[in-house]
């Protein structure tokens, strides 16, 4: 054999050094330690019970798997992984895969297709009925390990990552699902981990799934708030001439991306350019989505015609395509267009209209929102007993679930609709459990705003001794927190206590 | 060729982290210092094991201290997440943090009054409903969803995180000094390194944070570094030291070998110049398998 000292020169570099030195204890090691010193690099962290599996031993290890396990944590590039089991250094762990991605790259599939096996035995998700079959003995001998519900997200992500080597097709449907679910419940830590994993196994993908791959990167950044950083990503995929499905997306995620730069003109270009391309295409989905944007768009520029037609272009597709989720966030975008024009009636059908949907898919949370909008518009349409009825409705909801930031919403509507009412005293109640969430909760702005209403109170009734100080109050905290619409409104109304006060005064 | 056991000595113990690790102890030691200690160095250069030496010197003080290591673990929401798992690291009791989550908490879900009260200290307490009900407060802050919409609210996330420095700031009165260590910050995500700099960096290089020790080690520097006047606030270390010839050959007679002057030059050689990873590979594992000759 020839001898490391020969083999290790001062022109090589670290790398090529590494693998020298690993190439020799794997070499000089028992042959069922070295294969597994390499095959333990597949996952991310291992244990005895891995080991065996890998070793064809399923998950009853054997004493030589425990004696594998041994003389592995004996070395010194292996440490603890949380309590779960062994890693390896990343550095020789890298190496490890890359040396055999070369080498071996079916020996490395086949290897990895096992790992994925093992994580989808141990989620009992396994598609083979042996799997079934395998768990339920294992309940039966009450060997049954419960995995809680981070252990099996953990062994998800692994069973996702080792799939995009051996069957990148399956795995990258898998990562896409879990990616979007993640995004969707606003899961940011997740979703870089996941496209961390993915990038792990990019060589394994196919082109066009490595763009949508930065796609999602550019996602990630955009959800951030790191628009630089979205902003090169997409115009790097722009560049490269992606399909036109993907195409259809990126334009949509410029536009959007745009849109949350101020960049109106771009975002509405981006989001035509989208819509043509997804019309080629025939993506429907992502029409109703992009004209739902648009709407949105729009809305926030208080066009409110073209909004409206926007939302109904969406909301046609969706009902042709039955996508309830689709058509609620859109019943209600439209609701709310409506009532910024007025018109009471077509606002009320539209959040109706999303409160069935919502009830119908048993979304709780959103149907107490839906509850208070509907509440809302009873309320400037001065039927005081349908608001306060769908303000309760909602504020039952909303202690159910504990979001106490809508129920002080509530409160202060339901002390509105009690000030237009001229029930003084009540109205004031509803402000200050209002208030009282607002300032245990820390949300200054809720507190500036409740300070106004209660000072207006007192205003009315000429108190304005008390009123005055309140309304300082909360236009000191408006200015210092920059929301200058409130502010304004806080301005006027200290003024008119003030003028009212001096009147007051030269009366007296 | 007998296979012979060898000594299981953690590299960490032979190499010469004194400048760090005295530099560790000033800032324990002297209310003067800067509470800030950021490493920076490629991997393989020990940056795992200084930490873990860090730590260790903590244990032996009875100093509270936490690890969070962001390699494969996501903590989504970190203003619940990580501000949860370093309590439970640190054995503190969450007071703060559990008043402020009581509406979130599946404790509160259908309990008609929100207002509660608490008892107890940082090491054990108790939130107290107003009809009687007590619930721990670690149980309070377990029983919140990661995915609950209302902690995606700014001025939620605010108070969490005033609420998780008043915890951090009892708990450092109470036992003088608290350590918090962060090991591969090149793997943190964005929100996560968000929740790190606001609710720890800043509050800490501003003082507001009394007591607190922070020390991150990673690939690169914590990312709004350049943003920040850091150098004014935080010891920057920005690389750790290789191994000499003497701890190279003091390591060897640690794990059971004499070396020779000529193996000494293999060794050398093959962990480039003292690099402790190859190091250890090269004189523990090799070793241990193999007569090297020169």
């Amino acid at each position: 054999m020839t001898e490391i000292t020969e083999r290790i020169t001062p022109e090589m570099s670290e790398e090529e050094v590494l693998g020298v030195i690993l190439d020799e204890i794997m070499a000089r090691a028992e042959p069922d330690v070295a294969e597994a010193i390499r095959f333990c690099a597949i996952p991310h962290w291992f244990n005895e019970e891995i080991i065996a599996w890998l070793r064809g031993e399923g998950l009853k290890p054997s004493q030589r798997s425990g004696e594998i396990l041994a003389a592995l944590t004996e070395l010194t590039f292996v440490g603890p992984y949380y309590e779960r089991g062994w890693a390896y250094h990343e550095n020789v762990r890298d190496l490890l895969l890359r040396r055999w991605r070369e080498r071996d790259g079916e020996g490395f599939k086949e290897l990895s297709g096992q790992a994925a096996g093992y994580f989808e035995q141990k989620l009992g998700e396994g598609k083979a009925a042996l799997a079934r079959l395998f768990a339920a003995v294992r309940q039966v001998l009450g060997k049954v390990e419960t995995l809680t519900e981070d252990e099996r997200e953990e062994y998800r992500r692994e069973h996702m990552y080792h799939l995009l080597a051996t069957d990148p097709e399956q795995g990258f449907e898998l990562f896409r699902g879990m990616f979007n679910r993640a995004r969707e419940f606003y899961q940011l830590s997740t979703c870089a981990l996941l496209l961390e994993l993915a990038e792990e196994q990019e060589a394994h993908l196919s082109t066009e799934d490595r763009l949508w791959l930065r796609l999602r990167q550019g996602q990630l950044a955009r959800a951030s708030a790191q628009w630089p950083e979205a902003l090169t990503i997409f115009e790097g995929l722009w560049r490269e001439e992606p399909s036109p499905s993907l195409e259809g997306t990126l334009a949509n995620d410029l536009g959007s991306l745009y849109k949350a730069m101020g960049e109106w003109e771009r975002a509405i270009e981006y989001y035509e350019r989208s819509l043509t391309i997804k019309d080629k295409v025939g993506d429907e989905h992502g029409m109703a989505v992009t004209f739902n944007n648009l709407g949105l768009l729009y809305q926030d520029r208080g066009e409110w015609e073209r909004a409206i037609g926007y939302y109904e272009r969406s909301l046609a597709i969706d009902e042709r395509v039955g996508d309830e989720h689709g058509m609620s966030t859109t019943f209600n975008n439209l609701g709310s267009v409506y009532q910024a024009r007025g018109e009471w009636e077509r606002a009320i059908e539209c959040y109706a209209r999303n409160l069935a949907i919502l009830e119908k898919v048993g979304d709780e949370h959103g149907m107490a929102i839906a509850f208070n909008n509907l509440g809302e518009v009873y309320r400037v349409k001065r039927e005081s007993e349908r608001a306060m009825e769908y303000y309760e409705r909602s504020l039952a909801i909303l202690e159910k679930v504990g979001d106490e930031h809508r129920m002080s919403i509530t409160f202060n509507n339901l002390g509105f609709v009690y000030k237009d009412k001229g029930e003084w005293e009540r109205a004031l109640e509803y402000y200050e459990r209002s208030l009282a969430i607002d300032e245990k909760v820390g949300d200054e702005r809720g507190v500036a705003v409740s300070y106004n209403n209660i000072a207006e109170l007192h205003l009315y009734q000429g108190r304005l001794e008390e009123a005055v100080p309140l309304f300082e109050k909360s236009l000191e905290m408006l200015e210092r927190i920059g929301d200058k619409p409130n502010a304004d409104t806080a301005r006027e109304n200290l003024e008119i206590a003030k003028q009212e006060f001096e009147a007051k005064k030269g009366q007296v | 060729m007998v296979p012979r056991t060898v000594k299981s000595v953690p590299v960490e113990e032979i190499v010469n982290f004194d400048e760090q690790i005295d530099l560790f102890k000033k800032m324990l030691a002297d209310p003067t210092e800067q509470c800030l200690m950021f490493i920076r160095a490629a991997g393989g250069r020990g940056k795992t094991c200084l930490l873990r030496l860090m730590r260790h010197y903590c244990k032996e003080r009875a100093i509270p201290s936490c690890r969070v290591d962001f390699r494969g673990e996501p903590y989504d929401s970190p203003h619940l997440t990580l501000a949860r798992r370093m309590c439970q690291e640190l054995r503190l009791s969450p007071r703060h943090l559990a008043e402020a989550l009581w509406p979130l908490s599946s404790h509160a879900v259908g309990a008609r009054d929100v207002s509660v009260r608490i008892e107890g200290d940082v090491t054990s307490s108790n939130i107290i409903t107003t009809g009687g009900d007590v619930y721990q407060c670690e149980q309070v802050v377990i029983h919140v969803s990661p995915t609950n919409e209302s902690l995606r609210q700014p001025y939620i996330r605010n108070h969490l995180r005033r609420a998780f420095g008043a915890d951090l700031s009892e708990l450092a009165a109470a036992k003088g000094r608290v350590v918090c260590f962060f090991d591969s910050l090149e793997d943190i995500s964005s929100e996560e390194e968000s929740w790190l700099v606001e609710a720890l960096l800043c509050p800490t290089a501003e003082g507001e944070l009394k007591d607190v020790i922070v020390v991150t080690a990673g690939r690169r520097w914590p990312s709004e570094l350049e943003e920040w006047d850091w150098e004014d606030h935080a010891h920057l270390v920005p690389k750790l030291p290789l191994m000499d010839k003497q701890q190279v050959r003091e390591f060897a007679s640690r794990v059971g070998y004499e070396i020779t002057e000529a193996e000494l030059e293999f060794c050398w050689r093959a962990c480039r110049g003292g690099k402790p990873l190859y190091m250890g590979m090269v004189v523990k594992n090799l070793r241990a398998t193999m007569e090297v000759r020169p």
